[in-house]
This record gives C-alpha cells, sequence and structure tokens, in this order.
C-alpha cells in the first residue's frame, strides 16, 4: 500500500523540549514535583534509611488502628535485613515467592526503583528477576527507596537512556497515588492501586 | 418539511435534560480550567505543540513504514500480532484467542477503540464475561449505558445515579459519598483480578523503533489487569504508532496536561513483551491486535491529518456544542469536536451527516487540540463533501439553491424583503417573533426570530440621504460652533 512520503523525521531539540537542567538541585525539584503529584518524600542518609522506613510502617499502622501490618519487602533491596531486624516486632514480614495471593494480602510493599525523574516527581520501577511488579501495585501502601544519584533530570533523559536492545518486559513511571476523579470531578485516591505512595530518597 | 433526524432528536432530549448538562459543564469547566493550569507550566508549550503535531504527521504519513518497524519489534520481544481490517475482525481475532487459551474472565482496562469495535458484546457471545475495571467503565457497564466522553466516561452521572447503580447492580449499601463508592468498586473489583485470566487493554502510544506499548491511566486497574492475568491483549488503531522512544518524552509532557491538567498521568506503563523467564510475575502471552476498522481510508484522503488525535479529550471539554449536548447525542463512541469528523469519516457520512453540520466554528478545538488538527477547517471541507455529494436534506439543499438566487439578484432580493415583512406579521409580538408556522417553525423552536424591520435598510438609507440634502451645509454649523 502506498500512502508513504519522504517527509522528514523533526528531530528532539533538547532545549526545547527539555525542562529540567541537569545542573539543577535534582533532589529539590524531585520533591517539589513528587509532592504536587501527591507523593510523600523525605531526604535521609543510607544508614538512617531503613529505621526511616520501619517508622513509616510504625505510623501508618497506628493510624489504621487495626492488627499488625503485612509488610512485603522487594527480596534484593539493599537495606532489607537492616529493614526485617527493624520490623520483627511491628510487622508480619511476607515472603513476596509465596505468589500473587499472597502480594494482594500484604499492606505495605517496599521496592526499589530503576530511576526516578525529577520533572514529574516519577518513580520508575521495572520488572526482572526478583523484581515483583505486584508490590508497588496490590499493597495500600508503597514505599519506594531511592538513591539519590538514580534521579534523572528530566523524561527526555529517561527515554533517551533506555537500552533498545535490552528493554524489561515491563517499565512503569509512578506519578502520584492512584487516582481518581470519575464521580462528579471529586479527587479520590487508592481506587486500585496505593492509595499511598511514600519515597525516601538516600543522599550518599 | 423535512423530517427530524436521529441526531435532531437526540439533541433535543439532551437540551431537555437540565441536570445532565449541569453535570457535563460543571466537570467540563473544571478541566478546561485545570488545562489551563498546568500548560502555562510550561514555557514554550506552543513550540511543544508544533513539534507534536510534525511528529505524529511524520507518522501517519509514513504509517506503513513504522507499522511494519514495530510489528517486527513485538514479535522480537515474544508478543504475537494481529491485524485486524474491520472492526468484527478485532473481535473474533481476540474471541479465538480467548478461546484458544480457554480464558473465562476478561478484566478491560479503559480503551475507546474497545467500545468502537463493541467487544464485551463479542466476548458475551462467545461465553466470556468482560468487566469494566476503570471506576467510569464499571459504573457505565453496571448501569447498562454507554460512556459520554472519552477520559472520563460518566461525565453526564451525578452521585445519586452512581450511588444507586451500585445499589443495585452490586448490593453494596445505598450512600452518596463518593468515596465510600469508591472502595466498594474497589473491593468488588478486587475479587474480580484476583479470579481474571484475560486482561484486555487499549493503546495509548506504540514506539516502533522498539515494538512498545505505552499505556497511560491513572486508577492502576491498567497495570492490574496487564499483570495479574496469564493473557494481555492489546487493541490499537493503526495510527498510535510513533517512530522512537524519545518522542514519548514530547508526548507525555503534553498528554496528560491537555486532558485532566495532571503533569502525567500517574501510571505510565511501558509494555515490551509477555514476562521474560526471569520475571517473577506477569503475563506469559502478549497479543496485539492492530485494527484498520476505516483508519486507512482516512489516511489516503485529505483528511489524514485527524489521524494525528492522541484521545486527550481537550476539545470536547471545550467545545461550547458538548457541554450542551453530551457525549451521548452524537450517536457514536467518539463525541466531540473530533467525533464529529472521526464518526462520518471512520463509518458513514450520510448517516453522521448531522454532525459537521452542528458547529458554529467558534474554533476553540482547535485551540486546545495539543497536535493542532484543524478541526474547523476540516468540518468545512466535510460540508463542502456533502454538497458536492448531494448528501444535504432535499429540504436544505433548495433552500440554499433559493437562496442563491435571491442573495444574487436585487429585485428578488427587494421582493424577498418585502413578503418576509408582510409573511411574518401575523406572527409578529411587537418586535420578535415567537413561533413562525410550517417550515419556519424550526427557527423559532429554541429561541425568538426578530421581526424584520418595517423599513429595510435600503430604504432608510435613501431617506437619510434625502433629508441630509434638505439641511444647512455642515460647514456652517461647524463654523457656528467656532463662535
Amino acid at each position: 500500500m502506498n500512502g508513504n512520503n519522504t517527509t522528514q523525521l523533526p528531530l528532539i531539540d533538547d532545549a526545547l523540549v527539555r525542562r529540567v537542567d541537569p545542573n539543577d538541585d535534582l533532589i529539590a525539584v524531585f520533591r517539589e514535583q513528587a509532592r504536587k503529584v501527591g507523593l510523600k518524600v523525605t531526604v535521609t542518609s543510607p544508614h538512617a534509611a531503613a529505621e526511616h522506613v520501619a517508622k513509616l510502617v510504625r505510623t501508618i499502622h497506628a493510624e489504621a488502628n487495626a492488627g499488625k501490618p503485612k509488610v512485603i519487602i522487594e527480596p534484593r533491596l539493599f537495606l532489607r535485613e537492616q529493614l526485617e531486624a527493624a520490623l520483627t516486632n511491628d510487622a508480619e514480614l511476607l515472603n513476596p515467592r509465596d505468589g500473587d495471593d499472597t502480594i494482594f494480602s500484604a499492606d505495605v510493599g517496599v521496592t526499589s526503583v530503576h530511576a526516578a525523574v525529577a520533572e514529574t516527581g516519577s518513580l520508575v520501577c521495572r520488572s526482572g528477576e526478583n523484581l515483583w511488579r505486584g508490590l508497588s501495585l496490590m499493597p495500600s501502601v508503597h514505599i519506594a527507596v531511592v538513591k539519590a544519584a538514580q534521579i534523572l533530570p528530566d523524561l527526555l533523559d529517561l527515554f533517551t537512556n533506555l537500552p533498545a536492545a535490552n528493554l524489561p518486559a515491563n517499565l512503569t513511571l509512578i506519578s502520584g497515588p492512584s487516582k481518581t476523579a470519575d464521580i462528579e470531578g471529586i479527587l479520590i485516591t487508592g481506587v486500585h492501586g496505593p492509595g499511598q505512595v511514600h519515597v525516601v530518597v538516600t543522599r550518599a | 418539511m423535512s423530517r427530524t433526524t436521529w441526531f435532531e432528536e437526540n439533541v433535543a432530549k439532551a437540551l431537555a435534560d437540565d441536570e445532565v448538562r449541569a453535570a457535563i459543564d460543571n466537570a467540563a469547566i473544571k478541566k478546561i480550567e485545570a488545562r489551563a493550569a498546568a500548560v502555562a507550566e510550561i514555557d514554550n508549550f506552543e513550540k511543544l505543540r508544533d513539534l507534536a503535531r510534525d511528529i505524529k504527521q511524520h507518522a501517519v504519513d509514513n504509517i506503513d513504514r513504522y507499522l511494519q518497524q514495530f510489528i517486527d519489534n513485538v514479535k522480537s520481544h515474544g508478543g504475537q500480532v494481529h491485524l485486524a481490517k474491520t472492526a468484527a475482525d478485532a473481535n473474533r481475532i481476540i474471541a479465538s484467542i480467548a478461546r484458544d487459551n480457554d480464558l473465562k474472565l476478561a478484566v478491560k482496562v479503559k480503551s475507546m477503540t474497545t467500545e468502537e469495535t463493541r467487544l464485551n458484546e463479542q466476548l458475551a457471545a462467545d461465553g466470556v464475561r468482560a468487566i469494566e475495571t476503570d471506576l467510569g467503565e464499571f459504573i457505565v457497564q453496571l448501569d447498562h449505558d454507554r460512556p459520554s466522553h472519552i477520559v472520563t466516561p460518566i461525565i453526564h452521572k451525578n452521585r445519586k445515579v452512581v450511588a444507586a447503580a451500585m445499589a443495585r447492580e452490586i448490593g453494596v449499601e445505598y450512600t452518596e459519598d463518593p468515596e465510600t463508592l469508591t472502595m466498594h468498586a474497589r473491593r468488588y473489583l478486587r475479587d474480580v483480578f484476583r479470579r481474571c485470566d484475560l486482561g484486555v487493554s487499549g493503546v495509548n502510544f506504540a514506539v516502533a523503533e522498539t515494538g512498545t506499548i505505552c499505556i497511560c491511566t491513572n486508577e492502576g486497574n491498567g497495570r492490574l489487569s496487564t499483570t495479574r492475568p496469564k493473557v494481555h491483549v492489546a487493541l490499537m488503531g493503526i495510527e498510535k504508532v510513533i517512530p522512537r522512544m524519545a518522542d514519548l518524552a514530547v508526548f507525555l509532557k503534553i498528554l496528560a496536561r491537555s486532558s485532566t491538567g495532571q503533569p502525567i498521568t500517574v501510571y505510565t506503563s511501558l509494555i515490551n513483551g509477555p514476562k521474560r523467564p526471569a520475571d517473577p510475575d506477569g503475563p506469559e502471552k502478549l497479543h496485539v491486535v492492530i485494527l484498520d476498522g476505516g483508519r486507512r481510508r482516512i489516511q489516503q484522503s485529505e483528511y489524514r491529518d485527524i489521524l494525528r488525535c492522541i484521545r486527550c479529550g481537550a476539545c470536547l471539554n471545550a467545545c461550547p456544542v458538548y457541554r450542551r449536548i453530551g457525549g451521548h447525542a452524537y450517536g457514536n463512541v467518539y463525541p466531540g469536536p473530533i467525533g464529529k469528523l472521526l464518526a462520518p469519516l471512520l463509518n458513514d457520512k450520510t448517516y453522521y451527516g448531522g454532525l459537521p453540520q452542528a458547529s458554529s466554528l467558534c474554533g476553540l478545538c482547535l485551540e486546545v487540540c495539543p497536535v493542532r488538527i484543524n478541526i474547523p477547517d476540516a468540518l468545512i471541507r466535510l460540508r463542502k463533501d456533502q454538497v458536492r455529494d448531494k448528501s444535504v436534506p432535499r429540504l436544505r439543499q433548495f433552500a440554499f439553491q433559493w437562496m442563491f438566487r435571491v442573495l444574487s439578484s436585487p429585485w428578488l432580493y427587494r421582493l424577498g424583503q418585502k413578503l418576509g415583512r408582510l409573511g411574518t406579521a401575523p406572527w409578529a409580538d411587537g418586535e420578535w417573533c415567537r413561533k413562525l408556522p410550517g417550515p419556519a417553525r424550526r427557527l423559532t423552536k429554541f429561541r425568538d426570530a426578530p421581526r424584520p424591520a418595517p423599513k429595510p435598510f435600503r430604504q432608510l438609507w435613501k431617506s437619510e440621504q434625502n433629508r441630509e440634502s434638505k439641511r444647512p451645509a455642515r460647514s456652517k454649523i461647524t463654523s457656528e460652533h467656532r463662535e
């Protein structure tokens, strides 16, 4: 079929498309944008991160006024062992290897990220070995641990640097808690995905 | 006198329903304001729109090349690709995927393309239960209704209608609290997600360079529907293809801003094939169904620009006609300004002939379109086609032929004025005619017609000139003033 012509594919002009400069204070930009879309961000040192996540779990637990929260931690998260130690008395720790039904039953999912984007306050989570898509999706609270060096300035930096030959089956940008405004335009969070998303940024 | 068409009946019905009109108008105005605020955040939004327009136009112009590249890359990730010429073909393909894999319970992500093909009906006929999981679409399905907006499907329903539908259909306690209603839906659909075996989604962008499907959602049902079931079927129109991954940076910056006023949707998923062997979760199979459904015909016509549409819904919100008559009146899955083009061009120019006429050509749709589709211009071209194809109602053709004659002949024009003045006299009430008889009845159906002036302008002009010539010379008056 011949409906094709030879117009040039326009180049993507960095100066036009980019909104966040790599020299900006990326932690500050990320924090501000993430706050705008409804993520709760704290910045901490790497060694205090586990205790900070544990504190979040305890607070959420106290607010929910229910039994011990069921917490599911990504197996290869760098602060997993510390976090498990900090939570032994305060949470019931679940293993994602027990399957989807276990992940469905969890109250809190704690994950790493592939990257974060300062421009939009987005977390970028990917699928892969030991990386469950369900952990950032099925529990009603998602806690993501982001290393400061993982924060990219702009969406452009994310999409121009993905390895075309070796893409994960799934790469998801998470920019806020699950939202709907379908009923009379009233904003409600936590409709299908997590109603709360916390981000702990570790500054090296 | 011509019979009223289905469209005119729909419009009359819609205009009579103040409650629905208020619901739509309120929601649309909120969205117009949210869009304006979000767009103002970007310094060079106008140039970004130009770039988005040029990229998408290039993709549409070279659609075969990019589609082929996309297809090859989906296959290289282990996905399967099916080409569907018609909506019925697409439905048959999806139903046979369900049959071959013994799938019985489908969860659906909001998708206008599956609305276009009426996929749910075909699946039901084949014994597959399809459940809409977007909150708005879920309520549409419970209420046996149709979506009336391409982004916010229940823009026409208030909370009372939602509450009644949920109480009646899924047996939850009646409440008008939107949050409680939403939580009822969450609980109900969580159970569905546990049991489902097929996930059906649409596609926002299909990246040729990598074979990536990009899906933009807010609620998380999109992610659940493409994570939990063992088979994921994505249905897309051929025009969804974009050349490069980097193009997503451009489109994602304008899509949600134009649509809901968000900087980006909550979830933006890039899907590259089914789950890899090492992945602990995700669908085992990915099928991509690519639908022509009349798009190829548009691509080869002078209307190919409209295939740039990224379905943000901004033109619906902006349109004064949409905000009065709502989405159902258009009699098609795509309402609003873009629907006035898509409905006749994808389907039938004669059946949908009323739609291109129902516009004041105010141009707001062009002003908000993120890819600068010149909708008013295309509407005018469609009207011209209608005249050329003689698909305008006979009475209207006749009326315009006479109008042409009258307007090009001074003596007929004067005669017409006289007749108009005399003819309306018995029906006039002061300066206005509130109700005219016969074929002119429809002129006064929704508004009063001004009564023709007792003296036409030409006559006034003439007598004014006569009076002027009898008055003293103007220079004298001014010199008097000076004294």
